[in-house]
């Protein structure tokens, strides 16, 4: 069920350089979310911004019936948003789009490869493994940013308990680089059946995709285009998607409803 | 038709009566949602019963399936959105086999937006179209490239317009609205060659075309190049050219462009249109259009006004 409504702002906090949690109350809402889902927000309806943004969902507290966002100032929309303070509220449609699918088998292990504010849903889905009692050795996140300062949910994943290794161009934190160079070792010689799971910018999204396809690793990519409507009617988000029963071997389909996640082989990058 | 129920006492408990009359269209309120900001109906489900809507616009209708225009195709203006999805739509036969199965569940009427870049598509769509049960008119798409005329928008020529508006309404006898684009000199020409050609409604307006920059790449922000405005800062140009219209053809009007709320929607009605869509704020608030129904009902009961047919082309100057 996808929810339109007014959820009132538990709190809002800055947690790094530029990035910011907000906490919402939407028992509904955060009790149907799965990871890799998104909301589409808005804060103002005075037509500028006139559209929402999506966001995905982060940390999910079923208990008091909030979950919260983490966002990046960076443009009219997000930079506007830092002004809303707790207890005021949030407008928000969610949850929305598919999920990530945990790998069933027994002996798999779990890599989740987070660039920058792609780690809140990828935060997101381990929680929900451990949560489910999976053994956190079995999860393996590569998390990675320009710097030490613009690392998301370090703590909190340091918390679950996973196999957390870091990595910044700058090497202010972890390792210096890219996720891309920690994954390459990863899943170069697989000891064991890996499944990859990522999210972040699109030149990493496609670095990753093509790694685990040359390594046979499979992967879910959870893609970021615009979303205009993030309900899937405006066909503005679309992402060529292998489609064998189609002419040309391929479909349009709306990164909003039919994902925002889908498997690396069958994404035509463009 | 607008003073008679001005202050009448005993009308202001009654519930005011909705009832609108599009020709031989009859609908039990005025808002529908404008082609192509509603799907199909489906992806609505969640978020209110479309038996409540006055009538649906579906998204353009094409003969054959179209996957539409490379990405970008959206970004924000001010107050707005510019798009060029290039008609993305599953193809007549998908969406009869597939879409109006969903759509006749509801009691509400679904209008079925058509668009071709060729007159014979267009009378292919409305031949078949016809024997399909369950649809409540057809509304054309003139907004559309020809291709048989060096890519001319039909709706932008009266004589283009004229002859693919004739040739299609022998071929359907369902109710016939004719879009008409707003990227003409002058909207009353084309708005008269739509009813003489035979449309028994008129909508207006679809998108203005424009486009938009980014500096900073010093590329267009649509990938090709352009697109059509739409939302609240096309308003005031939808509603003048809604009240021109509105003198300079007897067939009713269907008004939108930048409708949010009934006050927005008032301002078409006011100016001429007997009902009204709302488009781009169904990506913002997908309860938009019931929000505008009731605000239009609390309009008519505060103004002491029986029925929203009264004050069709009421405004004063
Ligand atoms: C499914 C999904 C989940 C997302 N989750 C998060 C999240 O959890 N946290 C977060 O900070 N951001 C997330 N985003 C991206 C977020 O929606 C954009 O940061 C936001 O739209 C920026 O809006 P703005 O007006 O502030 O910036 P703008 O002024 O619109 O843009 C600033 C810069 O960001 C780029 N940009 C804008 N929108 C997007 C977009 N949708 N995708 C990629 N780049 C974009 C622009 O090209 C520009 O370079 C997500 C996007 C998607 C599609
Ligand atoms: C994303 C998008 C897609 C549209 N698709 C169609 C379409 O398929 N057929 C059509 O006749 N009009 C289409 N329109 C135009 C709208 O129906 C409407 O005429 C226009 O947007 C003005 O109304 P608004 O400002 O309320 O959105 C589309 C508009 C948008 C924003
Ligand atoms: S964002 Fe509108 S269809 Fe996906």
């Amino acid at each position: 069920m996808r929810y339109q409504l007014d959820a009132p702002i538990i709190s809002h906090e800055q947690i790094a350089d530029c990035e910011y949690e907000i906490t919402v109350e939407a028992p509904e809402a955060a009790r149907d979310a799965r990871p890799g889902q998104f909301v589409q927000v808005l804060y103002d309806q005075s037509y500028n911004p006139f559209t929402r943004r999506p966001f995905s969902v982060y940390r999910v507290d079923l208990a008091r019936g909030t979950f919260s966002i983490v966002y990046l100032a960076r443009g009219v929309f997000t930079l506007g948003m830092r002004r809303k303070r707790a207890g005021e509220v949030l407008s928000i449609i969610g949850p929305l789009g598919n999920s990530y699918l945990q790998d069933a088998r027994p002996d798999c292990q779990h890599l989740l490869v987070a660039g920058g504010v792609g780690a809140p849903p990828l935060y997101f889905l381990a929680s929900e493994m451990v949560r489910n009692g999976m053994d956190p050795r079995r999860i393996t996140v590569i998390n990675g940013a320009r710097s030490e300062n613009l690392l998301v949910a370090v703590r909190e994943l340091n918390a679950l308990g996973v196999d957390l290794r870091l990595v910044t161009n700058d090497g202010s934190a972890g390792a210096t680089g890219l996720v891309t160079d920690l994954l390459a070792s990863e899943i170069q010689i697989p000891q064991t059946y890996t499944v990859v799971y990522t999210c972040g910018p699109t030149p990493m999204l496609r670095a990753v995709s093509d790694m685990c396809m040359s390594a046979g690793v499979p992967c879910q990519v959870s893609v970021e285009t615009m979303m205009p409507c993030g309900i899937g009617v405006c066909m503005g988000c679309v992402v060529k998607i292998r489609d064998a029963g189609e002419p040309d071997g391929f479909a349009m389909l709306r990164s909003c409803y039919d994902g925002p996640v889908f498997s690396a082989e069958d994404i035509l990058w463009e | 038709m607008s003073s008679s129920a001005a202050g009448n006492i005993s009308n202001k408990a009654a519930r005011p009566d909705l009832t609108t009359r599009l020709g031989p269209l009859v609908l039990k309120n005025p808002v529908m949602t404008a082609s192509g900001t509603f799907g199909f109906g489906a992806e609505w489900a969640d978020f209110f019963d479309l038996s409540r809507l006055g009538a649906i616009m579906v998204k353009a209708v094409t003969v054959k399936p179209r996957r539409g225009n490379p990405m970008p195709r959206m970004c924000e203006t001010p107050a707005g959105t510019l798009n060029s999805i290039g008609l993305q739509n599953p193809g007549l036969d998908a969406f009869v086999a597939e879409k109006m199965p969903y759509l006749m569940q509801f009691d509400c009427p679904v209008i079925v937006n058509i668009a071709a870049d060729k007159r014979q598509d267009f009378i292919v769509l409305a031949e078949r179209l016809n024997e399909v049960p369950g649809i409540a008119a057809l509304e054309m798409n003139v907004s559309c490239p020809n291709q048989e005329h060096g890519g001319i928008e039909f709706g932008v020529d009266p004589k283009l317009l004229d002859e693919v508006v004739s040739s299609v309404r022998p071929r359907t006898s369902l109710p016939l609205i004719v879009k008409l684009s707003p990227n003409v000199t002058d909207i009353t020409v084309t708005a008269r060659a739509a009813e003489s050609a035979g449309a028994d409604i008129l909508s207006l307006t679809n998108t203005f075309i424009g486009t938009s920059i980014d500096v900073k790449k010093r590329k267009f922000k649509l990938a090709l190049g352009r697109g059509g405005l739409s939302g609240p800062c096309i308003r005031p140009l939808a509603v003048y050219m809604t009240h021109r219209v509105a003198s300079a053809v007897t067939i009713p009007l269907i008004g939108m462009g930048g409708i949010c709320t009934a006050d927005d929607a008032l301002e078409f009605i006011l100016a001429g249109a007997t009902a009204v869509a709302t488009g781009t704020i169904n990506f913002v608030n997908p309860d938009a259009p019931l929000r505008v129904i009731e605000g239009i009902e609390n309009y008519l009961r505060d103004q002491g006004i029986g029925a929203v047919s009264e004050i069709v082309g009421a405004v004063r100057r």
